[in-house]
């Protein structure tokens, strides 16, 4: 046989058996629950009653960059970690309010600065080993370590200073905050925490370790379920825990899946056909509204609109001082910009409803301010905002000395010394955002401002408003914390994150101190109800300066086979997957 | 033959460098870093992003990220990947995998298919089969790559012939590789179809036809001189292939190196992405060579040049 053919052969056959061994990696899915050990005592049995068993499909656009608790600061990671671990003390996403956990008791010794705490006898991590104090010791301490750059490190400290732990027995610790914090019993519902076994010896900072290539047997957690498998760029599939502590009514140890399988798929439509095909069970959050409108009709399927999101659509004027380095728009464009008619008028130009029924078709709610209506504890209702209004915003305009050029059928609307009103509206390429621009477009233009859109990669974008702060004005989106401690950075005029004018020295206007002042005292004082006075103030100055406009909140859509059952969908993080534990197949398909 | 390897090897060497050094400017040009989306999360200090970017190199100067990365290079690491905090070698690794599995399926069905259907057109020009293989080649030619993967995609759901997306078995396989091939197998269908019916327009397959040489015999002989611009095209697919995988690969949750480049330019994964760029470049710098050895192995000729 001549070289080129025998090389030709066994070019063919060594590629078709490469191909064919390099496919397939099955999973083992037997699950079999030896449960054996006690229930811990005092756990209160959940108001739950499901069938035990089945696997949960669920599509995540990419994988997480980490299993590490302290370590995850995208959304794919917390899912995870969310579903693996258990924080100090729980808040309930559905209900929105702080519960013990895996804690028995806490009580403030004094007034907001030490708290008691008194861990639950007999919980367990998901190796069998049983939680203590020690380990609540060690997670504080790995996440004040200085060498450590870990997503709590900063939040959890108070002015600087840090929280301190003091072990009072295996079960029973003190936790001491440097002064009284109003907001402390939130904060150690962020605090995960980590099985002290699984990491000593330490060598480095915490980040460094449960990443993505860490076994799974070095992994537990005091999550409903425990990692089970990583396939990079394929799948993470999370086992069911059984030493989880929670139980449903009939006493039985939860969570009720086996497994939760969590399949790395970025593209939507391949997202809606394997839901439809029923290779998924149950996909969110990525869901396009005509697509949650197609599969009403399915017969397999079933839908929810739980309603708004905290994810918020809003627009803002760039209002950085002119002469600050980079600065992008003109000298009299800034002065339009900080002109509170001007601005009040623009949001009485924007047609929410426009956007609602024809890009949202419906599935989107009108916003009033930061805090959307879904926030259960933190929402105002009697706020007096500038919502559509398009006589109000030209009789605004009006007031603030613009006037109109009759320029044939385009009318255009001009400033007081007579320059035409145009500007740059910068939003990142994306679908929705750029339609929302189209619209913010068309109605302004009914006006006669002239808006030009300009869309940018996501970093690109944010480079520009942090960095550069070369830009006329944004549209972005952004899911905001639900607790109003958390979003100092974005209201008091020295945060990182105050968009409009970021990183003040002094307040660059009266009403922005008195926001300063009201965030300040909001933290201090523990009667809640004073606490949410302060806070509705600091809603109503927002409301009123409109320093950003509001303009819809997505909503929370849910498509999921009619089989999955035991479902409560929140309306904060993680949505549908608040309470996996109680979540199961209804019947054996 | 291994001094002609090593030069080309040795030849590609500056490419090489170059392109990595194109890649670090052309980051520095698009604004924005990979922590940039956290500056727009409420729950992340600016201290804590200082911090990350102190930590991960990013406050150096490019020159200064440039040469530490060529030291990682000159002692056998490629980097590491900010987003996953871990080696990026592994990461490419894995997914390598992914792509190459596909561009072999690629080539097999070009191969197998393809090349044949060439054969068959040419040996009956002017026929309703070479028509109709003509036509399809030129619709395979001409259908976007991703719109041929929506389509694969919506068939799959149809026929439940094939799994929907992922990456489990081979018959995951199936669409994936089919959408990548065909523009690349429609051109060659055309390619080997106008060598063969030049070849078979020259004097010496004349006179084996007059020596009354059987015609599948005929047909191998103009195939072998036909073949050269074919092996030469092949190795200059390896390129489109890669292009063609980042959106295949995406559709069909295929996990590879053409959406590992893609998500790690996006995600500003630095290291992460000019690896992945000078891989690919390794890979069509090979491919080439590969196309050079089988053409000497193939044709008398070029191995005495």
């Amino acid at each position: 046989m001549p070289v080129s053919r025998r090389f030709l052969f066994l070019f063919l056959f060594l590629s078709l058996l490469f191909l064919m061994a390099s496919c397939g990696s099955d999973i083992d899915s037997s699950s079999v629950r030896n449960d054996t050990n006690p229930v811990p005592s005092d756990v209160r049995p959940e108001s739950v009653s499901g069938r035990f068993g089945g696997v949960l499909r669920y599509p995540l656009p990419g994988e997480p960059e980490t299993f590490n608790p302290l370590a995850a600061r995208e959304s794919r990671s917390r899912l995870i970690s969310h579903l693996t671990n258990a924080t100090l003390l729980e808040f309930d996403p559905v209900t929105q309010t702080i519960q013990a956990g895996v804690v028995k008791s806490y009580n403030w010794l004094d007034q907001d600065q030490t708290l008691h705490i008194a861990l639950r006898e007999g919980v367990k991590f998901s190796d069998g080993v049983d939680l203590t104090t020690e380990d609540v010791l060690f997670t504080f301490e790995q996440i004040f370590n200085p060498a450590s750059n870990n997503v709590l490190k900063d939040t959890l400290q108070i002015d600087g200073s840090r929280i301190e732990v003091t072990p009072l027995g295996p079960l029973e610790a003190e936790i001491r905050f440097p002064k009284a914090y109003s907001p402390g019993l939130y904060l150690l519902t962020t605090v995960p925490l980590l099985p002290r076994h699984c990491f000593e010896p330490l060598d480095g900072p915490i980040e460094e370790y449960w990443t993505l290539d860490t076994p799974a047997d070095r992994f537990a957690g005091l999550g409903p379920f425990q990692l089970a498998s990583h396939e990079p760029g394929r799948r993470t599939t999370l086992r069911f825990n059984p030493h989880y502590w929670r139980t449903d009514s009939e006493g039985s140890r939860l969570p009720y899946l086996d497994e939760i399988v969590f399949e790395y798929i970025e593209d939507r439509n391949t997202q809606i056909l394997r839901l439809e095909s029923g290779d998924l069970d149950l996909i969110e959050q990525v869901i396009r509204p005509e697509d949650l409108r197609l599969l009403e009709a399915s017969p397999t399927i079933d839908t929810v609109d739980a309603g708004p999101s905290a994810n918020l659509i809003f627009f803002w004027f760039n209002q950085n001082p002119v002469d600050s380095a980079d600065s992008g728009s003109t000298a009299h464009q800034r002065e339009w910009f900080s002109n509170l008619k001007f601005r009040r008028a623009i949001s009485c130009l924007i047609s929410r409803e426009t956007i609602i029924r024809n890009i949202f078709l419906g599935l989107a709610s009108e916003a009033s301010g930061i805090i959307p209506a879904s926030n259960l504890n933190w929402f105002t209702r009697e706020l007096e905002t500038f919502r559509y209004d398009p006589e109000r915003g030209r009789a605004l305009l009006r007031e603030a000395g613009f006037t109109w050029e009759e320029g044939g059928q385009n009318r255009v609307l001009l400033d007081g010394i007579g320059r035409p009103v145009e500007f740059e509206l910068l939003t990142r390429a994306d679908e929705v955002l750029g339609n929302i621009a189209a619209v913010i477009q068309q109605d302004l233009a009914e006006v006669g401002i002239r808006v030009s859109i300009r869309q940018e990669e996501l970093r690109a974008a944010i480079g520009r408003i942090m960095g550069t702060r070369d830009y006329d004005s944004a549209l972005m989106n952004l899911e905001f914390p639900t607790e109003p401690a958390d979003m100092r950075s974005v209201l008091m005029s020295s945060g990182s994150m105050h968009i409009w004018n970021p990183s003040q020295e002094r307040p660059a206007s009266q009403w922005e101190g008195r926001v300063d002042d009201l965030m300040r005292r909001q933290v201090e004082v523990s009667d809640h109800k004073e606490r949410f006075e302060l806070f509705r103030e600091v809603q109503s100055i927002l409301a009123d300066q409109v320093p950003f406009t509001p303009l819809v909140n997505r909503n929370v859509l849910v498509a999921k086979r009619k089989q999955i059952a035991g479902l409560e969908v929140a309306l904060v993080f993680p949505y549908s997957l608040s309470r996996a534990w109680q979540i199961y197949h209804a019947d054996d398909q | 033959m291994v001094r002609f390897i090593g030069r080309r090897l040795l030849v590609s060497l500056p490419v090489l460098f170059l392109l990595s050094l194109l890649v670090f400017l052309l980051f520095k040009l698009i604004p924005g870093d990979y922590l940039s989306e956290m500056e727009l999360n409420p729950s992340v200090s600016k201290q804590q992003i200082d911090d990350l970017r102190q930590e991960l190199g990013l406050d150096r100067s490019l020159p200064e990220q440039y040469l530490l990365w060529m030291g990682n290079l000159a002692t056998g690491k490629l980097g590491y990947s900010f987003s996953q905090r871990r080696p990026a070698a592994d990461l490419i690794w894995e997914r390598l995998r992914g792509t190459a599995q596909l561009a072999l399926g690629a080539f097999l069905l070009i191969g197998l298919v393809a090349i044949p259907l060439g054969v068959i057109a040419a040996l009956r020009v002017g026929s309703w089969i070479d028509k109709t293989i003509l036509w399809g080649s030129l619709i395979g030619l001409s259908l976007p790559t991703v719109l041929a993967a929506v389509a694969f995609l919506y068939l799959a759901y149809w026929t439940r012939w094939v799994p929907i997306g992922g990456s489990d078995s081979f018959l995951h396989m199936v669409f994936p590789t089919l959408t990548l091939a065909l523009p690349a197998a429609s051109f060659f269908v055309r390619t080997t179809r106008l060598e063969l019916i030049d070849a078979l327009n020259q004097p010496y397959i004349t006179a084996a036809a007059a020596k009354g040489l059987p015609q599948y015999r005929i047909a191998w002989h103009a195939f072998r001189n036909a073949a050269n611009p074919l092996i030469s095209l092949g190795g200059l697919t390896v390129g489109g292939l890669l292009s063609g995988a980042v959106i295949v690969e995406k559709v069909f949750s295929w996990p590879g190196l053409g959406s590992l480049t893609v998500d790690s330019i996006l995600n500003r994964d630095l290291f992460v992405a000019i690896d992945c760029v000078l891989i690919s470049a390794l890979m069509v710098i090979l491919a080439n060579l590969a196309a050079d050895l089988l053409m000497a192995i193939n044709d008398p000729r070029v191995r005495q040049q």
